[in-house]
């Protein structure tokens, strides 16, 4: 289990590189730690399930398919995660319709103020 | 006048009689002498007879019979009697002068002296002519009546005493009940009625009836001598005499079986027709509730089953499937479907082909004996294995337009069961059947229009939110591309605020309209949604009031643009760098000629002093060239002393005014 405030390790899965660099750029500011670092479904999955990590910020639309796997592998293994996704809120299935969200393009505010959100 | 001279003496003394006698013309009133000469004449003579007085006295009175009385002797006979038994009457043809005959009335007396000698005869004549005819006219017509009361056979007329015996009895009495006149007369005629009906105490009560009311009628069963029953209408009328005693009861009785029959035949044709009727009335209600077609053809094919009575029902039905292609279906009523599954539809045969070609109804009472049956190859005639049809009836249902459905056939394997009836309420229900038809083929092109135009939305809706998580990716991908950029260069920090800004503005933009499937925002929205960043922590320094107006997304992303630019200026010089500036959003639709206007306005106050920029940014020019430009109207910036004063004015599309 997480401890609350102690998110320290992310994990990013992001397809489009310059999105992922981007985060990963605020993630850093921000003052985590990027752990590892996914732009394909196939690489995240392995990641997800044995990563060493504290908390992941997933992108939805993986190259035409849906990292709600992924999620679910984290919500398994009790590891909190966001979304960070294009789509609005008609992109994300039932299961997750309750998840931390957040839509791009964002700013660094937005995505500490999620981050605080998880770890809660 | 002469008279005989014997009694000239004996006469002249009643001279008044004389007159009076010649005064009477109703009676022949002559003397005879005792020979038979006429000896004296009245004017009723003369009248009666035709003879003057001149020419009759001295003449024998055998002349006035006719010639076979006088051959047959009887003038001489009559005067023997009149002689012998002192007076003579008897009527008889008698003859007038000119030779016509006359009934008579004749009274001859003797005429005796007072020594008792016979002088001669008194003769009274009267024609009673009139009189006989009329007698035998009565004579005549009771006979009649007689014969026909005797020769009705079609009433039982007869007569009963006042206790209810039987008197007497007609043809059509013996007839109807059985009995012979001898076998019957003296009987009661309570042995007419039904055993209950005698107990019951009928007969009598209707003797009491007619006795007290004048008439009793009535109808029902009676028992002929055989013990068998027939539905008898009865009438009794009492017979009294002149003192108005009751001496009997006429009795006519007519035996109605046959009409009680038809009676109840016409009964039941009317509750069949009442059946019908409610069997048509309730089809038509469920075909016009019934959007279904299998179900509504199902209906169909059951109500006219049981309409006509046949043993077994098909309705053909001309169908176009999803994909377009015309097949015929059909429902079957009567019996298991089993029945026709092995068998191909029917083809356009003799027997068949009016029907498809919507001719008209078919109907035959025995189809095997019909010239249409068997032509065709190769069964010549029903298939092995079919029902066996010998009643045939077939209507063709048609559309209001002529197209010919399909076709409602019926058959039963005894003939002669189909009516003309069967034909019109078969017609009936083919015309409901259409009409249920066109609806059902409305409603379900309505339901298919409606679901493409549903998947059309839902295909639509998902575009849109694949266009916007697209546009959103991009965005993000500029604002990294972006960030990268300036973090590597020594730029300021505020100018790279400034810029995540702008993309957001335009992101939040974009959200909003994509929340609307990109069909438009409201100003009140985009107003709320592009100041939200800034207002939130200065909620009381705004102010913002207008009515709500539709927006097209070109001119929602436009006035989101300058509304962000207008407040971060306002925040870095204007009326939010201090504390106590406030800014007034009004705006208002004016209609012109030129269709409805927006008026927008954007006025700073309690700001620092304004002067105007020495050179224009970004935000200046974005605000006053590119929504101008946006908005195909006019974008007024004033530098006022007391604060920024920003006007837009710009044509809204005319369905962008809400009505009021």
């Amino acid at each position: 289990m997480s401890g609350n405030a102690a998110l320290r390790r992310a994990l990013i899965v992001e397809d489009e590189i310059m999105v992922a660099m981007y985060v990963e750029d605020l993630l850093t500011d921000l003052g985590f730690e990027v752990a590892g670092l996914a732009t394909a479904f196939e690489q995240a999955l392995p990641l997800a399930r044995e990563g060493e990590f504290d908390f992941a910020v997933l992108d939805i639309n993986l190259a035409g398919r849906v990292s709600f796997p992924i999620a679910d592998v984290l919500r398994e293994r009790g590891i909190p995660f966001l979304f960070a996704s294009g789509y609005g809120s008609k992109g994300v299935s039932e299961d997750y319709k309750d998840a931390i969200r957040i839509q791009k393009p964002f700013v660094s505010r937005d995505l500490a103020r999620a981050i605080a959100k998880i770890a809660q | 006048m002469d008279l005989p001279r014997a009694s000239v003496a004996m006469l002249n003394t009643e001279k008044r009689l004389q007159l009076l006698i010649d005064a009477v013309t109703d009676y022949a009133i002559f003397l005879l002498d005792p020979t038979g000469i006429v000896v004296s004449w009245n004017s009723g003579a003369q009248r009666i007879k035709g003879y003057s007085e001149a020419e009759i006295i001295g003449q024998h009175f055998s002349r006035f019979y006719t010639p076979e009385d006088r051959q047959a002797g009887l003038p001489a006979r009559a005067l023997a009697t009149a002689a012998r038994e002192s007076r003579f009457e008897k009527e008889g043809w008698r003859v007038r002068k000119d030779g016509s005959r006359f009934w008579a009335s004749v009274v001859i007396d003797p005429v005796w002296d007072e020594a008792g000698h016979l002088i001669g005869y008194a003769k009274i004549t009267r024609d009673i002519t009139d009189k006989k005819k009329a007698d035998e006219a009565l004579r005549l017509s009771e006979e009649r009546f007689r014969l026909l009361v005797q020769g009705v056979t079609d009433y039982a007329i007869y007569m009963l005493d006042p206790q209810g015996y039987v008197t007497n009895w007609n043809s059509g009495a013996e007839r109807i009940k059985g009995y012979a006149h001898a076998e019957i007369v003296g009987h009661h005629f309570s042995r007419f009625y039904l055993e209950e009906d005698r107990i019951a105490g009928l007969p009598v009560k209707a003797l009491e009836v007619a006795a007290r009311d004048g008439r009793f009628e009535k109808e029902g069963w009676r028992v002929r001598k055989d013990g068998s029953r027939f539905w008898a209408n009865v009438v009794i009328d009492p017979i009294r005499d002149e003192q108005d005693n009751l001496i009997g009861f006429a009795k006519i009785t007519r035996d109605i079986t046959e009409r009680k029959q038809a009676d109840e035949v016409l009964e039941r044709v009317r509750i069949e027709e009442k059946k019908h009727f409610q069997t048509l009335t309730r089809t038509m209600s469920d075909v016009s509730a019934e959007l279904d077609l299998q179900r509504l053809v199902q209906t169909v094919t059951d109500a006219a089953v049981s309409l006509t009575g046949a043993q077994f029902g098909a309705f053909f039905y001309n169908v176009t499937d999803a994909q377009g292609d015309a097949l015929t279906l059909y429902t079957i009523s009567g019996v298991p479907r089993e029945h026709f599954s092995k068998f191909p539809n029917p083809r356009a045969t003799h027997v068949f082909a009016p029907t498809f070609r919507g001719d008209g109804p078919v109907r035959s009472d025995d189809i095997l004996a019909d010239p249409r049956y068997g032509q065709n190859a190769p069964h010549k005639g029903m298939p092995e294995g079919h029902l066996p049809v010998r009643s045939y009836l077939a209507v063709p249902v048609k559309s209001r337009s002529g197209e010919v459905m399909g076709g409602l056939f019926f058959g039963h394997s005894e003939p002669g069961r189909f009516t003309g009836r069967h034909e019109e309420l078969l017609i009936g229900i083919a015309g409901q059947a259409a009409i249920g038809i066109d609806n059902a083929r409305l409603y379900d092109a309505a339901q298919r229009e409606i679901a493409d135009r549903k998947a059309a939305e839902k295909h639509r809706e998902l575009l849109i939110n694949e266009l916007n998580h697209r546009v959103k990716n991009t965005l993000a991908t500029v604002q990294s591309v972006a960030a990268q950029t300036l973090r590597s260069s020594a730029v300021d920090e505020g100018v790279r605020q400034q810029l995540n800004a702008r993309l957001m503005a335009l992101s939040d933009a974009h959200n909003l309209l994509t929340e609307h499937n990109w069909e438009g925002a409201t100003l009140g929205r985009v107003a709320e949604m592009a100041l939200h960043p800034h207002r939130s922590e200065r909620h009381d320094r705004f102010e913002m009031a207008g009515p709500e107006v539709q927006l097209l997304p070109k001119t929602a992303l436009a006035i989101a643009m300058a509304l962000h630019e207008l407040a971060t200026n306002a925040i870095k010089y204007g009326a939010l760098s201090n504390e106590n500036g406030r800014i007034s959003i009004t705006w208002q639709v004016r209609n012109g000629d030129g269709g409805p206007r927006l008026h927008l306005i954007w006025v700073e106050q309690g700001g620092p002093p304004v002067t105007p920029p020495t050179r224009k940014g970004f935000g200046t020019r974005l605000v006053e060239r590119g929504l101008a430009a946006e908005l195909d109207g006019r974008v007024e910036l004033s530098y006022d002393l007391s604060g920024l004063k920003c006007t837009i004015d710009a044509p809204l599309p005319k369905s962008g005014v809400p009505e009021v």
